[in-house]
């Protein structure tokens, strides 16, 4: 009913409209009942003649021609003619009759489907009063809830708008507090930030200091190594005796990890074989050199390095 | 008078002594007596400290040996008895007590101008060898040149030096230096 | 302006040095001192081929064993210490003899063959792990000794890069007695280790300064027997001798000019001792020093330019040193302690070889001329007649010894010590034969 009442215009046309069509029925069914025969009437005959029309026609065809036969030849022709057009006049009227049979087939159907109709609208009319009544009833209640339903709507709406308000003061409130949060989160995260910053210098820092203590310590194995190194090879060279004081040499060597001399090498000659040679048996002599046991520290400086052998 | 007893018993004793005496090593004439054969007694010549006694030049060792047996040659109281100067180190100056010897045989010798000598030089072993000839050499010039400023000529001198090689003691001591560093007068 | 470059030299320098450190960024370490140890060596006994009669000696180890000791320079191994006993190179275990910190090792073998002995040396650096000679020589049975000093001049060269002394020869006079009485003085040339000595001339009086010609076939020396100095010249091979110079006095001192010409002698004809220069072929003698003065031991400088002599012409012996031309004034050399005497150069003419003397003591001692400084190389306190070696690394020289007078040998740099023995009875004035040409 509340729809009724919704789309009250809608419904009054659509009333409007199945009445006329049912008005234009009834009308219509009185004038079906008149089918056109006025052409079939100028052959009676072949009116008649419609029901015996075919054994008589040919036999009359038939007597024609064994009454006429040369007339009947035109005749023949005529009636040729005539059969054809009585032919056609006869096709054409059992095309009009079919045609009016289905007409009238159809009328009947139409009157059937009419009545039919008819008896469905009536139906529907009365459903529709029933309908209408109800709709009514709908909409009043309809309208009685929708009073109610506007009260309560609006008594929501005051409600969703006081709470609209309530949740926009809240918001707002709510939107204050984080952006009092936001803002103090952000002079935490400031905090925290230097603080981490700080951290990172101080971790940065220490782990530097740690650098330089491991490259004090590298540096301290180095010179320990390299000290005790050169006392070993120092014990080791049997200086040749009598030789000029300004003789230098370099010895390249290689070592393994155990400080065992690969090789060792003349890179730079004194221009003295035998101080070179002495030079060369002084590192083999010394080998295995006391090297750090630190792999790293290994590998970066004692794997290959030099002597100066240069008395003093 | 009494000098003469004096020195008569001087002698006498002195023979005494010497005639049993086998210590006293008398170096030069042992020198001598390699040459020699044997050893003859002469008679001694009594009287002066000096005595002169002219050997001819060639009469060969016995007259050698009887003069350097002669009382003049082999009395300790005798100056020519006393046939070695000592020096003091490094040095070829003749030293005063030694000058009244070297006297002694310059007077000997100018009035034995036939008499010749050799004058051997030695030095103590401190040193090398042929520095020690030089200077060895030099002890014995120095006494040349005081025979010579003595009236000895010098056809009357053979020098020779044998430096440390002859040495007359043993040791590396200044007891053996001492003994070692001298001139001896060898008469031929 | 000049210190403001050297401001800015220095610092490229040292920004380049530090540039190229850190680029390289390789270690460098310095050594700056080594020991001077003796090199040790392994001579392992050689191996002996001979036929089955034959009960030889291999005595070619044993003489390589000892020249080497001997010297100073190697330490021995004991055979007691050797792992293995290896005659060829394929035998050689290098950690056998790195065992025992060996830095070298010797092997060989002999083969005789009749009267000929065939001798293979092979020389191996233990340390580098490599064969560092190999020498293969022939030799008849009475040169058994000279192949085996061959063999050791050949490692020591090998190894210390220097002329060894093994083959040389030396002249020293003995006596049999030190006393006075009958003396027997002999003239004795020998292998330098004393064996194969022979006696070149003997006599009861003195025999001094024996001199060695250039070419090692003749030897002056100053002879007592006719009861004066005289210098003889003998020819070692003939044995024949003649007498250079008989003058009056002192003739002394006999000294070799570097051709082998001349001798400058200790004349005293004149005075007192000086120096002349003698011309062996025609005899004829030039004075070249004419002080006062005692001048005497002469000696010549390699090149012959000049002559070194002691002299006391500045109280107390000193060396001085003058043209041997004669032309030009004699220079002091010598300023430490109260005598030095008997000078003799160094093959190369930097050192001066000399008898010190300081507060009674007599010592050896060599003097450095470009450095000014002298180093003391014997004890004392009777030390004298010092005389190169051949390669001029050792000094031989006479000492004493409780009593006895005995030949030693020291090395230049003083170090190394050790005297010679002898059967000889007193052992002096020896003279170190120059290397045969």
């Amino acid at each position: 009913m509340k729809k009724i009442k919704q789309y009250r215009l809608f419904f009054l046309l659509a009333l409007a409209g199945h009445l006329s069509i049912i008005g234009l029925f009834a009308i219509n069914y009185t004038a079906v009942d008149e089918p056109e025969i006025k052409q079939e009437q100028k052959t009676p005959e072949i009116i008649q003649a419609s029901i015996l029309d075919e054994t008589r026609v040919t036999q009359k065809a038939e007597e024609l021609k064994q009454a006429q036969a040369t007339k009947k030849r035109l005749q023949k022709r005529q009636k040729e003619k005539l059969a054809q057009q009585i032919e056609r006049e006869q096709q054409r009227l059992q095309v009009a009759q079919n045609k009016r049979k289905q007409v009238e087939a159809k009328a009947k159907k139409a009157q059937q489907a009419e009545q039919q109709r008819l008896a469905n609208i009536k139906k529907t009319v009365a459903l529709e009063k029933k309908k209408q009544a109800l709709i009514k009833q709908q909409r009043i209640a309809q309208e009685k809830k929708r009073l109610s339903d506007a009260k309560r709507l609006k008594e929501q709406q005051e409600k969703a708008a006081a709470i609209k308000k309530e949740a926009e003061k809240q918001q707002k409130i709510a939107a204050e507090k984080q952006r009092v949060a936001a803002a103090e989160k952000v002079r935490l995260q400031k905090i925290a930030d230097n603080k981490r910053r700080v951290e990172q210098a101080r971790l940065a820092k220490v782990r530097a200091d740690l650098q330089a203590k491991n490259a004090e310590i590298a540096k301290k194995a180095v010179m320990s190594a390299s000290i005790l190194i050169d006392k070993k090879v120092t014990r080791a060279w049997n200086r040749p005796v009598n030789m000029a004081s300004n003789l230098a040499c370099t010895i390249k060597v290689n070592l393994l990890p155990s400080g065992d001399v690969m090789s060792a090498k003349v890179a730079k000659s004194s221009g003295d074989t035998l101080f070179d040679t002495s030079a060369e048996r002084a590192v083999y002599k010394a080998s295995p050199l006391p090297v750090p046991k630190d792999s790293a520290i290994f590998e970066k400086n004692f794997r290959r390095f030099r002597f100066n052998f240069a008395p003093k | 008078m009494t000098i003469k007893n004096k020195s008569l018993m001087a002698l006498i004793l002195i023979l005494a002594l010497s005639a049993c005496s086998d210590k006293v090593t008398k170096q030069n004439l042992s020198e001598q007596a390699a040459l020699n054969s044997g050893a003859e007694n002469n008679a001694y010549n009594g009287g002066d400290d000096l005595s002169v006694e002219t050997v001819a030049i060639g009469q060969g060792m016995d007259q050698l040996t009887e003069l350097m047996q002669s009382d003049t040659f082999s009395n300790p109281n005798s100056p020519l008895s006393k046939r070695i100067i000592y020096f003091e180190y490094d040095s070829s100056n003749v030293k005063a007590e030694f000058v009244p010897v070297v006297e002694a045989h310059a007077v000997y010798l100018v009035n034995n101008p036939n008499q010749t000598i050799a004058l051997e030089g030695h030095s103590d072993e401190r040193g090398t060898r042929e520095y020690n000839i030089a200077l060895a050499e030099q002890r014995a010039k120095s006494v040349f040149n005081m025979l010579q400023v003595l009236g000895v000529m010098s056809h009357q001198v053979d020098i020779v030096s044998y430096g440390e090689e002859k040495p007359d003691a043993i040791g590396f001591d200044e007891q053996a230096f001492q003994l070692n560093r001298r001139v001896e007068v060898v008469y031929k | 302006m000049n210190s403001f470059k050297q401001i800015v030299s220095l610092l490229l320098v040292l920004n380049s040095v530090l540039y190229a450190n850190t680029l390289r960024a390789e270690l460098i370490i310095d050594i700056t001192e080594g020991i001077q140890s003796t090199h040790k060596i392994a001579v392992v006994p050689f191996a002996m081929h001979t036929s089955a009669s034959d009960k030889e000696q291999e005595v070619i180890s044993q003489i390589i064993s000892s020249d080497l000791g001997g010297s100073g320079d190697f330490s021995i191994l004991a055979k007691e210490e050797m792992l293995s006993a290896p005659t060829q190179a394929g035998q050689v275990k290098y950690r056998h003899w790195a065992v025992t910190g060996q830095d070298y090792l010797v092997i060989g073998s002999i083969l005789k063959q009749d009267k000929l002995y065939k001798i293979k040396m092979s020389l191996f650096d233990v340390v580098k792990k490599q064969q560092i000679n190999d020498l293969l020589i022939n030799v008849e049975s009475r040169s058994l000794r000279k192949a085996g000093h061959y063999l050791s001049d050949a490692i020591y060269k090998t190894i210390m890069g220097i002329e060894g002394v093994f083959s040389s020869r030396i002249a020293y006079v003995t006596t049999s007695e030190s006393v006075k009485k009958k003396k027997q003085f002999s003239l004795f040339v020998s292998d330098y280790d004393g064996h194969n000595a022979v006696a070149i001339t003997k006599s009861n009086e003195p025999l001094m300064s024996p001199a060695w010609s250039p070419n090692g076939l003749h030897i002056a020396y100053v002879s007592f027997e006719n009861k004066v100095s005289e210098i003889f010249v003998q020819t070692l091979s003939t044995g024949a001798r003649r007498s250079v110079a008989k003058f009056k006095g002192v003739n002394g001192s006999p000294a070799w000019s570097p051709d082998g010409k001349k001798l400058a002698i200790t004349l005293s004809k004149s005075g007192n001792s000086d120096i002349f220069i003698l011309t062996l072929a025609n005899g004829s003698i030039k004075q070249l020093t004419r002080s006062w003065a005692i001048d005497t031991e002469a000696s010549w400088s390699p090149d012959g330019n000049s002559i070194l002599f002691t002299s006391n012409r500045g109280k107390g012996a000193q060396l001085y040193i003058m043209p041997s031309n004669g032309k030009g004034m004699a220079e002091r050399l010598t300023f430490e302690g109260d005598y030095n005497a008997r000078g003799s150069f160094s093959k190369d003419g930097k050192q001066v070889l000399m008898v010190q003397g300081k507060k009674g003591s007599y010592r050896i001692a060599v003097l450095d001329i470009e450095k000014q400084q002298t180093t003391i190389l014997s004890a004392g306190k009777a030390d004298e007649s010092p005389s190169f070696s051949s390669n001029g690394q050792v000094v031989i020289y006479a000492r004493r010894k409780a009593g006895k007078e005995i030949l030693s040998l020291v090395s230049v740099d003083g170090l190394k010590k050790q005297d010679i023995k002898s059967n000889l009875g007193f052992v002096r004035e020896p003279a170190w034969a120059p290397k045969a040409k």
